[in-house]
């Protein structure tokens, strides 16, 4: 589903060469779910925007269902993370400006898709984590654990194949990180979603099929 | 995507209010400016009173003649002459209808002891015929006024009220300069700007005080033709053309080429400022260009303002942007919806400024600045004001949504801060 051959990222500034992923290859199968670790500033949050397509690695390549990523336009990549990956981060960012319903419909605005299909996909999404009594609150009325729920369900509305996410449960008290890490298993298990986490928590690393570490900028395990 | 947008720009309208009045005033204020501006440009090119015509027919005015020698580069230009009207222009085949007017002089009559100023113009029988005044009382000069020792008089609105107050004026009396006309008719006031029309009497062309004037090839007249259509207005043009090579100058010494040429007012006042007498091209295009890039340079400074403040606000947005990238937004998409948001602020400001406009043109008619000024907002200016916002929020949307759409998607998410 995913693979990322040889991958290297390097920061550059005038003064400074930051080596941030060096020599990375990593394979994640459909329907994988996978955490990676690693400590502050080694390097998982960058390897998942290479993963989505975010940010583009210096050296090496990315392959997303069989397909090389590398020299796609802007309109092809935005085109490909609409349809294929969704993204759950660790502080929501939902916009504010926007309610419930809204927020959930924002990938279906960049696809050909009518309202009256997009209100009734975003309703769906909302009621997978139990949000559907709350479409018209914004996201300042609901809780850390409920705006989470939110952008998982905005991540899923446009039924992607992969899903990212950074640090989903960072935020959050215990009780809301394993209702979030549940709503994560069952997609994985119910719609064969690829799930690939960064996390700090080991306990919950430990609920994935499988844990990549990265130290330094490499792959450790 | 169109709701979306339109939801979102609201939103963001009402996000910071002080902001947002900030840039609606400066939208507003610039926009106020240029239509009040342009209502009078408007005005004065083409203005909505006798001159007028609402059924195809085209007035076309010939304010001067040019005489040139075209061995020296000796160059005269002049208002027209008498003999020359009489003996050649009056004699076209093509105009429906030919008229000879002078510009307007200072006269002026007494009423109870006190000085009352008045702006005469003397025109022949035709002007009447050619020129859609409203009368209120009486009626126009007729063609027996153009032949005799006429005392007739048409005076405006304006004047009557001066001299006659609400009484009737037709058939009475009025001094001017000295000599005694008779009323014959009462029109409503014509704007200052109608430079064809205005005036605040109007007397017959036989009461200039010396016959010479019949004589005379540069005098103090201009002229007026009317042709039907635009085919009409070509075979006239053609007609005129061939005219000046058959009038005989009186000192072929001096001059040896004539030339005038029949246009609009917009095509006489580009060729009075802009060209001369003997140019094909009378500068229209020019002058309008000209208009119009100070237009823009007008809204240049405010736009620049507008383009800080929209930066900023945009900026605040940064996460969002980077989440709309996330989910599969095109640069091209971001730049299209920020323009949308920074169109439907600037229709907002637009909007009211199109509704201040009439408040403001109204003490402008009032004040007297503009003597008789009757200046409204037709058609044609409010759908150039509408263009004119559409280019004014264009103009100062696309530098900040190109710059926000060029943010990488991972810094944008982090607020924009790399």
């Amino acid at each position: 589903m995913i693979v990322l051959k040889n991958i290297e990222k390097i920061y550059r500034t005038e003064t400074v060469e930051t080596i941030a992923l060096h020599g990375i290859d990593l394979e994640i199968e459909e329907g994988e779910f996978v955490s990676i670790m690693g400590p502050s500033g080694c390097g998982k949050s960058t390897l998942l925007n290479i993963m989505g397509l975010l940010d583009e690695p210096s050296a090496g390549y990315v392959h997303i269902e069989g397909t090389r990523i590398d020299s796609y336009s802007d309109r092809s990549l935005a085109t490909l993370r609409n349809h294929q990956i969704g993204f759950v981060f660790q502080s929501f960012h939902l916009i504010p400006d926007l309610n419930i319903l809204d927020n959930v419909m924002l990938p279906l605005i960049y696809r050909k898709t009518s309202t009256k299909e997009r209100r009734e996909r975003a309703r769906t999404a909302l009621e997978r984590v139990g949000l559907q009594s709350r479409l018209h609150h914004f996201p300042h009325q609901l809780s850390g654990g409920q705006q989470q729920r939110v952008a998982i369900a905005r991540a899923i509305v446009g039924s992607p194949r992969i899903l990212l996410t950074d640090e989903p449960t960072g935020n959050l008290d215990s009780q809301m990180g394993g209702e979030i890490m549940k709503i994560l298993q069952s997609l994985k298990s119910d719609s064969g979603t690829t799930v690939v986490m960064v996390t700090h928590d080991e306990e919950k690393a430990e609920q994935t099929d499988r844990v990549v570490r990265i130290f330094d900028g490499r792959l450790v395990a | 995507m169109f709701w979306n947008y339109l939801k979102m720009a609201y939103k963001v309208l009402l996000r910071r209010k002080f902001f947002t009045f900030i840039s609606l005033f400066g939208i507003g204020f610039t926009l106020l400016t240029m239509l009040v501006f342009f209502t009078l440009a408007d005005h004065v090119v083409d203005p909505p009173g006798p001159s007028s015509r609402a059924d195809g027919q085209i007035i076309l005015n010939m304010p001067y003649i040019w005489l040139e020698h075209m061995e020296n580069n000796d160059v005269y230009h002049g208002e027209l002459g008498y003999y020359f009207i009489e003996h050649y222009l009056y004699e076209m085949k093509t105009p429906s209808g030919i008229s000879a007017y002078t510009g307007t002089r200072d006269s002026a009559c007494f009423v109870n002891d006190r000085k009352v100023r008045v702006q005469l113009r003397q025109t022949d029988a035709a002007y009447w015929r050619l020129l859609e005044f409203d009368f209120l009382e009486g009626g126009p000069l007729t063609e027996s006024d153009d032949e005799g020792d006429s005392r007739a008089l048409i005076i405006s609105q304006y004047l009557k009220r001066k001299v006659f107050g609400n009484e009737p004026a037709v058939g009475k009396e009025l001094v001017l300069d000295g000599r005694a006309y008779r009323i014959r008719g009462v029109v409503k006031n014509v704007p200052f700007y109608d430079d064809i029309s205005y005036a605040d009497a109007w007397q017959p062309i036989d009461n200039l005080e010396s016959a010479n004037y019949r004589n005379q090839m540069l005098g103090r007249f201009k002229v007026l033709f009317m042709v039907e259509n635009a085919n009409q207005a070509a075979a006239f043009q053609e007609e005129l053309a061939h005219l000046w090579s058959k009038v005989q100058i009186p000192d072929p010494e001096q001059f040896n080429f004539v030339i005038g040429h029949a246009e609009t007012p917009l095509e006489s006042m580009a060729r009075d400022l802009l060209r001369d007498g003997n140019t094909d091209d009378n500068g229209k295009s020019t002058l309008v260009m000209i208009v119009v890039a100070l237009g823009v340079l007008f809204m240049f400074l405010p736009a620049i303002n507008l383009i800080n403040i929209n930066v900023s606000r945009i900026m605040e947005r940064a996460v969002e942007i980077g989440v709309r990238k996330a989910f599969g937004a095109s640069s091209t998409h971001l730049v299209g919806q920020l323009i949308f948001e920074n169109i439907f602020l600037t229709l907002v400001g637009g909007l009211l400024a199109l509704l201040a406009t009439p408040l403001v043109l109204e003490p402008i008619n009032q004040s007297g600045l503009i003597p008789h000024a009757d200046l409204t907002m037709n058609p044609r200016v409010f759908l150039g004001g509408l263009l004119l916002i559409f280019l004014f929020g264009a103009l100062s949307g696309i530098y900040p949504a190109w710059k926000m759409s060029r943010l990488h998607p991972v810094s944008a998410l982090k607020g924009g801060d790399s």
